[in-house]
């Protein structure tokens, strides 16, 4: 009787439990929820959050809007919702360069990108070609390395953001060669310079280099990604001449620490509809972003272990933090 | 030719459809409504009314776009103009002339000069750019950081021999300017400088924010602690269109501010900002009596109004036949672009001549609608100025936070508004003119970074400078331009040193 009881009081609360996390994720969202993207209206990241919004709005029939908060390459946005209320309605469109680069770039990092955000969903990965100038006399990965060595670290290259900066700081690293870093505030400037035969080689973003390679205003000697890209059928990666090299940026979707499981599933799964979604497809495709598919705790691995690729290479770089 | 002709005549079937007329309308009207408040310039702008463009074909989206980018341009004049609020950085010299105008009066003459001057400038460049758009790209090609830095130096030369008063004044002014400029994370380093850890003074300080201070905040403030002044401003209104003098008198100079407003709007990286001062610079030198700049005179408002909207034009020039966006509208607008399926590019003009062309032609088509929709404005917007100024400050301020607010949604760029707008009143009391000022803190960080950078790939070698050509002649206006201004006074010290005698 007293078991029956106990049992029955058990089967009770354990269903009011289940019945209010399901409903919680039932009825999410109930009101619109803010989509943080920390970097300028009309910025890379911006972009692609914009049209994969909404495919995530029509799947939840509720808006997602989105708050621009740029500023200090993302890290105000990015920290502003690592102190937001956990309750879904806040989400963060963050990239490589908030959650991994951060902690090796700032001694003044005022988040911790793997205590304070739980990750819902990677969007996709943005790979990028090394490129040289038409009149460049380089052709190959080899001949840049040969070439690197023979300068003694004269042979420059321009960086225009710090995943650029990364990713010639890592062939440095992984081909045992020297490089003079020339940084620049933006990218146009660095594609002007390297068009005109100023700056030797370039680690630019497939998206804006496919057209300069076509009309051979520019070469492309090697993609950062491990495998080959669509984008260039033709074009080896880099890792075929430097064993275990790759670089590339990602975008994905995070949430502030303590977020409920079960919203954080329902949001997974929306964002990875919506980016099978064919309209987005294409228009992601045509930003040459590389879609890709995965659960939170793949989100969560990618996040540590480039963090920890990151500090290796600024450790090797001697990269100074301010 | 006929092959330009035949381009034309396609991108006017895109551009002239009825619809698209409409979107060009829309866009150029909401472009001025929203860029006329104070401190939404045409990037906060076209941000804010991207979304509204996301549901329509791609040709209408960016043609709405493009009406909404230069439609803001003309609305932030005309706040310049008014009420001396530069909506953005190319508007600060329409400013000079333009407020000093209004303040005699003739608000409408200044705003009906600057709406000519744009559309003649939008007219000349729209057919720039359909017939040299490849050379002029190969222009921006050939400015590397030599070039730049020369360039930047002989901005920074003319604008404090743009100064009304002592030039030593202004050489000062333009050197806390580039002092002021410093501020943030250095790029050529990585360091921050004078940032005292605060994360918001790391990319800076808001230029718009600044701006907005200096000019409108001090001149609001100036204007409430000196009753007399304050009675001058609701002045009467006096020929609110330009005379057939009028119109002799600044034709020239509109032709001229086209001309420089097409060539340098393509260099990317401040080519629009410089365009206008180098205008308004020109007419300065071409003028028979310069001393009637800075006080009003219509020239001042119309050549750099035309140079401004012709360069606004030509900065379309590296992003659709190169890729690049050359300021951070264009960015924009490849945004927008990339939103809209299109990846934005020299593939352009092949694959979709439809959409190039529409949006060459569209350009034209916007600055014939602005002037339609703005002439008859003028008449409502000079009556701002006659607005009892007790209210009108108020609501100036209120739109000054708002739109600085908007920008970048920190409350810290609200902060550094009211601490330059403190600034401003002080250096106006010493008679020190913010032009120089605020130009130094714009250009002067762009000088250091091309400087360096150009020194860093000539490996430490100086004499890039002058073996380059392009730099080298930038290089010896400057020193022209300093002789100029410099040897009248020597002139005119040894006259006086001589009747002493």
């Amino acid at each position: 009787m007293l078991l029956n009881r106990i049992l029955l009081l058990g089967l009770v609360v354990t269903s009011v439990v289940f019945a209010s996390s399901f409903a919680q994720a039932q009825n999410y969202p109930t009101k619109p929820v803010t989509v943080i993207v920390p970097f300028a209206p009309g910025n890379f990241t911006d972009t692609m959050a914009r049209i994969v919004l909404p495919a995530v709005e029509t799947a939840l029939g509720q808006s997602f809007v989105i708050e621009n908060r740029g500023g200090a390459n993302g890290i105000i946005g990015t920290s502003s919702v690592a102190r937001a209320e956990p309750d879904g309605y806040t989400i963060l469109i963050g990239t490589n360069g908030t959650q991994s680069a951060a902690p090796s770039l700032y001694s003044t990092l005022n988040y911790d990108p793997l205590e304070d955000f739980d990750s819902i969903a990677l969007l996709g990965t943005i790979s990028s070609v090394l490129l040289v100038s038409a009149s460049s006399p380089l052709n190959s990965m080899e001949d840049v390395i040969a070439e690197a060595k023979k300068r003694g670290g004269m042979l420059n290259y321009g960086a225009p953001n710090s995943t650029a900066r990364f990713s010639a700081a890592r062939l440095e690293m992984l081909a045992g060669i020297k490089l003079t870093e020339v940084p620049y505030s933006g990218t146009q400037q660095a594609l002007t310079d390297l068009i005109g035969g100023r700056v030797d080689m370039l680690f630019n973003g497939v998206g804006s280099s496919t057209d300069l390679v076509r009309d051979g205003k520019v070469k492309a000697l090697g993609v950062t990604y491990q495998n080959k890209l669509a984008a260039f059928p033709d074009i080896k990666p880099i890792a075929d001449v430097v064993p275990g090299y790759f670089s590339y940026g990602w975008l994905g979707v995070f949430a502030p620490k303590g977020t409920p499981q079960d919203i954080i599933e329902r949001l997974n799964n929306v964002f990875n509809e919506a980016l099978q979604n064919p309209e987005v497809r294409s228009r992601l495709e045509t930003a040459s972003f590389d879609i890709r598919i995965g659960t939170p705790l793949d989100l969560d691995q990618l996040v540590s272990d480039d963090i920890k690729i990151w500090a290796d290479v600024a450790a090797a770089a001697a990269w100074v933090k301010y | 030719m006929s092959s330009l002709l035949d381009n034309l005549m396609l991108g006017f079937q895109t551009s002239l459809s009825l619809s698209n007329i409409g979107f060009c309308f829309v866009g150029c009207l909401l472009g001025t409504l929203i860029g006329v408040l104070p401190g939404l310039g045409p990037a906060a702008t076209i941000a804010m009314l991207l979304p509204i463009t996301f549901t329509l074909d791609p040709s209408a989206a960016l043609i709405m776009l493009a009406g909404i980018y230069y439609g803001a341009q003309y609305g932030g004049s005309t706040t310049a103009i008014l009420i001396n609020l530069p909506g953005e950085a190319t508007s600060v010299v329409t400013a000079i002339d333009g407020y000093q105008m209004a303040r005699n009066g003739f608000a409408g003459k200044a705003l009906a000069a600057a709406a000519i001057g744009s559309f003649v400038a939008g007219s000349i460049a729209t057919l720039a750019i359909a017939a040299f758009g490849p050379l002029l790209s190969a222009v921006s090609l050939s400015f590397g950081p030599a070039e730049y830095c020369a360039l930047m130096a002989l901005g920074l030369v003319v604008s404090s021999v743009l100064a009304q008063g002592p030039l030593l004044r202004a050489f000062a002014m333009v050197i806390v300017g580039m002092l002021i400029g410093t501020v943030g994370i250095d790029v050529t380093s990585g360091y921050p400088r004078f940032s005292f850890g605060i994360t918001e003074l790391s990319d800076g300080l808001n230029i718009v924010a600044v701006a907005m201070g200096l000019f409108g905040l001090a001149e609001i403030m100036r204007n409430l602690g000196d009753f007399q002044r304050r009675e001058l401003m609701a002045t009467k209104l006096k020929g609110l269109f330009p005379s057939r003098e009028d119109l002799r008198a600044i034709t020239a100079p509109v032709l001229r501010g086209s001309f420089i407003g097409t060539v340098i709007g393509v260099l990317p990286g401040g080519g629009a900002l410089l365009s206008s001062f180098m205008a308004y610079a020109a007419e300065k030198r071409f003028a028979k009596d310069p001393s009637r700049f800075g006080k009003g005179a219509i020239e001042g408002v119309a050549a750099p109004e035309a140079a401004n909207n012709a360069g606004a034009q030509t900065s379309f020039i590296p992003l659709l036949t190169l890729g690049i966006p050359s300021t951070a509208i264009m960015a924009l607008m490849a945004g927008a672009m990339i939103i809209q399926g299109i990846r934005p590019g020299p593939g352009i003009v092949h694959e979709q001549p439809q959409l190039f062309w529409g949006l060459v032609t569209s350009m034209w088509v916007g600055n014939l609608i602005l002037l339609v929709l703005n002439l008859p404005l003028v008449g409502l917007w000079a009556r701002l100025t006659t607005v009892k100024y007790d209210y009108l400050s108020l609501g100036i301020i209120a739109f000054c936070c708002i739109g600085v607010y908007t920008i970048n949604g920190l409350p810290s760029d609200l902060l550094v508004m009211v601490v330059f707008g403190a600034l401003g009143v002080i250096f106006i009391e010493l008679e020190c003119e913010l032009t120089p000022l605020i130009l130094g803190i714009i250009l002067g960080p762009m000088f250091e970074e091309y400087l360096r950078r150009a020194m860093l790939l000539s490996q430490g070698d100086p004499s890039v400078f002058v073996t380059r050509p392009i730099s080298a002649v930038l290089l010896m206006m400057c020193v022209i331009a300093i002789l100029l201004v410099t040897l009248p006074n020597f002139r005119k010290i040894r006259k006086e040193a001589l009747q002493e005698e």
